[in-house]
């Protein structure tokens, strides 16, 4: 899935930390947000019956005469879910738009198996099609190599059903990153709502093929729904371009809103982007970030 | 609309199979869903102008095929402004019956096939032509009214006047664009209307018909006061005719002959009845093509002798002049009643309201003889030659009114007839007793012209054709009499100056005139000459020119052809095509 310049281009990078969706107590080096048995420090509390004593700081006692406790913060690895859509409407674009998304989520896994966070795929099409559960280890960033490599676009899509439908059976936290196009009436939205309901950290990434941006025919062009065919088709000509563009802006704002509002992570990649090209709007737009 | 080359339309088809060919030169291109696409159109098909540019190119194509097809199919559109007229032939020639239907028949159906093929705004005046033309109405080409008027239109007995009908549509408010003529032939009536565009309909065929053409009485001289009755019969058609003519009195049958009538030609049939009075009906009994033509009527009246009443001492010679007249009885007590009076000797007309004939007395020393010069045409004149006689003339006074000088006697008049309101006054201004005037045959016929004309009983005719205005000379002592129709309906007439008038005699038939005192009837026959004659279509036209006539008679004043237009705008398109084609815009 990944060429070796690619990995190494990946070697420098990790998951942004989401301490929401780190799992404490699990083998790994990021921080949760609950507090736990971890080195950093969070905060200090009175001493009560039943504590470690050994969790006493005896310099602030010396200092005020008070019991205190020093509280840190728990220590987990984070848990990603990459969903991937595999619709019908993903194979649009060269290379297809599924292709496109295959690679950022092998990027992703690869990042978070490198950094021995647990990695898992889900793809999906208008319900779940395949599922790999998060693991670690260098075996599961094969297996996930391995599930992605045979996707292939087919079916109908809904966005929503399979969001709503995986939130309510995925583990908490997790990191879950949707790869589809969201070009579905409502954009996805009602099913990252349900992700966040349940306490889960999407992060949405939006692959859309160059001709999806920008349409690009002088004469009339007859439009089929590669997903819907027998349901017609629609005549077009150049004249309504300008118009659908400002469409499309308008169903992105709606995506895009909905993830300024709730901190949702929101990327949006072409499908003939470089993989530079990738994992630079991956770090711009803060998926991914830079290892220390 | 109309086309020269309706077949060119259909180059039409090519519009549905350049629809399938720009149906299948659609590049289909799959995308990941269309709703984006749908709500895009959702919200810009609503305008009017969006559609156009959705498909701009596919609608000029269209239309420059269509104005191609429509140019090569050269239309002629139809452009508004004055109306049409449609004249009717309603004379008695419009009845004849072939196949079923009557001329009229006919006419009506192909009037009303016109009105189906006039532009619907289009106004149209429909008149009827008879002796006199009648409007019926103006109507819009669509309106039901217009129908209705034409199948109200039936035939009268009547000739037709169409020249008449012509001017009078053109005269009638605005002029006409063009004047349709619905009759069987008769172009040669309408000669007089050479400017205006008149387009005929040639009705009917030549059919065999026969006719009465003349019904006469006549009185014998003989002591037994018989009438005789001259039936003349003519027949129109190419075989010869074997049929009866029967006469009846007031419906009873009184004489019945055969006629045998050669093809084209008359012959007349003699009945002798006795002293008869009353409706004397003489009928064809003969089934042809037209049956009222098969009937003629006459009113007898019984013979009645004039009543002449001599004031003065009367000429021996003028005496006897009036008793050699078979129908005047000398009256001469002046208590009874009396036609005319003949004054001898009368130096001024004598006073009353009779018809006077005087004489201006004979003085001492009267002039000598001289001899008489007809100077003018008159009824007192009809068969008299005055040629060789000569009489003493005596000075007439100068009477108001009409006055006509028949005869000059030594330069100075001699014989003189007034008409003064209602009297006729006759100015014998010679001595009757002198020179060779009152022994030459022409006094006795001069003075039996005399009596006639004063008489006037030519005043009141006792039969006239139809279509010809009936002219009644009436004592002025009638009140407004009322002239009833053969179907009852109470006629308009004038009464001016003791002279009753009747326009409308259109239907033959016996009429009514009720005056204060007695009812008198006059008998209105069918117009035969000109219109009994049913083989003129084939004289004067054969066949062909008939259909001829018949295709050329189509509504034409108001189209006008636009093929250069229309080709025109087909070029205009098809440039506007390459323009959008080489630089993506139609326009701008």
């Amino acid at each position: 899935m990944l060429a070796p310049n690619e990995a190494l281009l990946l070697d420098r990078l990790t998951l942004r930390d989401r301490a929401s969706a780190v799992r404490p107590g699990a083998v790994g080096g990021r921080r949760a947000s609950a507090r736990g048995a971890g080195i950093d420090f969070q905060e200090y509390r009175r001493y009560q019956a039943g504590d470690d004593p050994r969790a006493i700081d005896w310099t602030v006692e010396a200092r005020l005469r008070q019991l205190v406790v020093r509280v840190s913060r728990a220590e987990g690895n984070l848990r990603l879910h990459t969903l991937v859509d595999c619709s019908e409407s993903m194979s649009v674009g060269s290379p297809s738009k599924l292709a496109c998304a295959k690679r950022v989520a092998a990027a992703l896994c690869y990042l978070a198996v490198e950094r021995r966070d647990a990695a898992g795929v889900v793809a999906f099409r208008d319900q779940v099609a395949a599922y790999l559960p998060p693991a670690q280890g260098k075996g599961q960033l094969f297996r996930t190599f391995e599930l992605l490599r045979t996707l292939v676009p087919s079916g109908p899509s809904a966005i929503d059903d399979v969001l709503e439908q995986y939130a309510g059976t995925a583990k908490r936290p997790a990191f879950v990153a949707v790869l589809s196009d969201y070009l579905e009436p409502g954009a996805g939205v009602r099913g990252l709502r349900c992700l966040l309901h349940q306490g889960l950290a999407p992060a949405v990434v939006q692959v859309l093929a160059p001709e999806e941006i920008s349409p690009d025919f002088a004469d009339e062009m007859e439009l089929v729904d590669i997903e819907h065919q027998h349901n017609g088709s629609l005549v077009v000509d150049a004249g309504m371009i300008a118009a659908y563009r400002a469409q499309l802006a308008r169903h992105e704002a709606l995506l895009r809103g909905f993830c300024l509002m709730h901190g949702v992570p929101w990327v949006r990649v072409v499908s003939d982007m470089s993989f530079a090209g990738l994992l630079a709007e991956l770090e711009i737009h803060g998926v991914v970030g830079v290892h220390a | 609309m109309r086309f020269g080359n309706p077949v060119a339309l259909l180059l039409l088809l090519l519009v549905p199979l350049l629809l399938l060919t720009r149906r299948r030169a659609h590049t289909r291109l799959p995308v990941a869903t269309l709703f984006l696409w749908q709500q895009l159109g959702s919200a810009e098909t609503r305008s009017i102008a969006w559609r156009f540019r959705q498909h701009r190119l596919l609608m000029l194509q269209i239309a420059f095929l269509c104005a191609v097809a429509l140019s090569a199919a050269k239309p002629f559109i139809s452009i508004g402004g004055a109306p049409v007229a449609l004249i009717l032939d309603v004379s008695l020639s419009m009845g004849a019956r072939e196949d079923g239907m009557t001329r009229l028949d006919r006419a009506k159906a192909e009037a009303i096939s016109l009105l189906e093929r006039l532009p619907r705004a289009t106004r149209v005046r429909i008149l009827a032509a008879a002796s006199q033309p009648r409007m019926i109405g103006e109507f819009e080409a669509s309106d039901d009214a217009a129908r209705l008027a034409l199948q109200s239109v039936r035939t009268t007995d009547a000739a037709g006047d169409l020249t008449g009908a012509i001017q009078y549509a053109q005269g009638s408010g605005t002029p006409p664009r063009q004047i349709f003529v619905f009759s069987d032939d008769k172009r040669g009536q309408a000669a007089g209307t050479s400017g205006v565009d008149v387009s005929w309909f040639t009705l009917g065929r030549a059919s065999d018909n026969a006719a009465i053409t003349d019904l006469s009485t006549r009185r014998s001289a003989t002591p037994t006061a018989q009438t005789e009755v001259l039936v003349t019969v003519a027949n129109y058609g190419t075989s010869a005719l074997k049929a009866d003519v029967s006469v009846s009195l007031d419906g009873t049958e009184v004489g019945r002959q055969p006629a045998n009538v050669p093809a084209e030609r008359h012959a007349a049939n003699l009945f002798t009845l006795g002293d008869v009075e009353g409706v004397l009906t003489a009928r064809l009994e003969h089934d042809d093509a037209l049956d009222a033509d098969n009937v003629r009527r006459q009113i007898v009246a019984r013979s009645s002798k004039i009543r002449v009443r001599t004031a003065g001492a009367a000429s021996v010679f003028l005496e006897r002049a009036m008793i050699a007249h078979p129908d005047v009885a000398l009256v001469t007590s002046s208590a009874g009643e009396y036609d005319i009076v003949v004054c001898d000797g009368c130096s001024a007309i004598p006073d009353g309201s009779q018809n006077v004939l005087f004489v201006p007395p004979r003085s001492r020393g009267s002039q000598n003889p001289a001899e008489l010069v007809k100077i003018a045409e008159h009824p007192l004149a009809d068969g008299v030659e005055l040629a060789g006689t000569s009489a003493a003339p005596l000075g007439l006074p100068d009477l108001p009114g009409g006055r006509t000088i028949i005869a000059l006697s030594n330069g100075v008049p001699g014989l003189v007839a007034y008409e003064m309101h209602l009297r006729r006054i006759v100015g014998f201004g010679m001595d009757p007793n002198s020179g060779r005037l009152p022994l030459s045959t022409a006094f006795p016929v001069l003075i039996s012209n005399a009596i006639r004309w004063l008489a006037n009983r030519e005043g009141t005719p006792v039969a006239v054709t139809a279509g010809e205005p009936l002219h009644w000379q009436l004592s002025g002592k009638e009140r407004q009499p009322v002239v009833v129709d053969p179907a009852g309906r109470s006629l308009p007439t004038t009464f001016v100056d003791g002279v009753l008038s009747v326009v409308d005699t259109s239907t033959a038939g016996i009429y009514r005139v009720r005056l204060d005192s007695v009812d008198r009837m006059i008998a209105v026959n069918p117009a035969v000459t000109g219109e009994a004659e049913l083989s003129a279509i084939s004289r004067s036209a054969g066949a062909a020119d008939v259909a001829s006539s018949q295709a050329g008679a189509e509504y034409k004043a108001g189209y006008q052809e636009v093929t250069v237009i229309l080709a025109f705008g087909a070029l205009s398109l098809l440039a506007l095509e390459w323009r959008w084609r080489l630089t993506g815009r139609v326009w701008g």
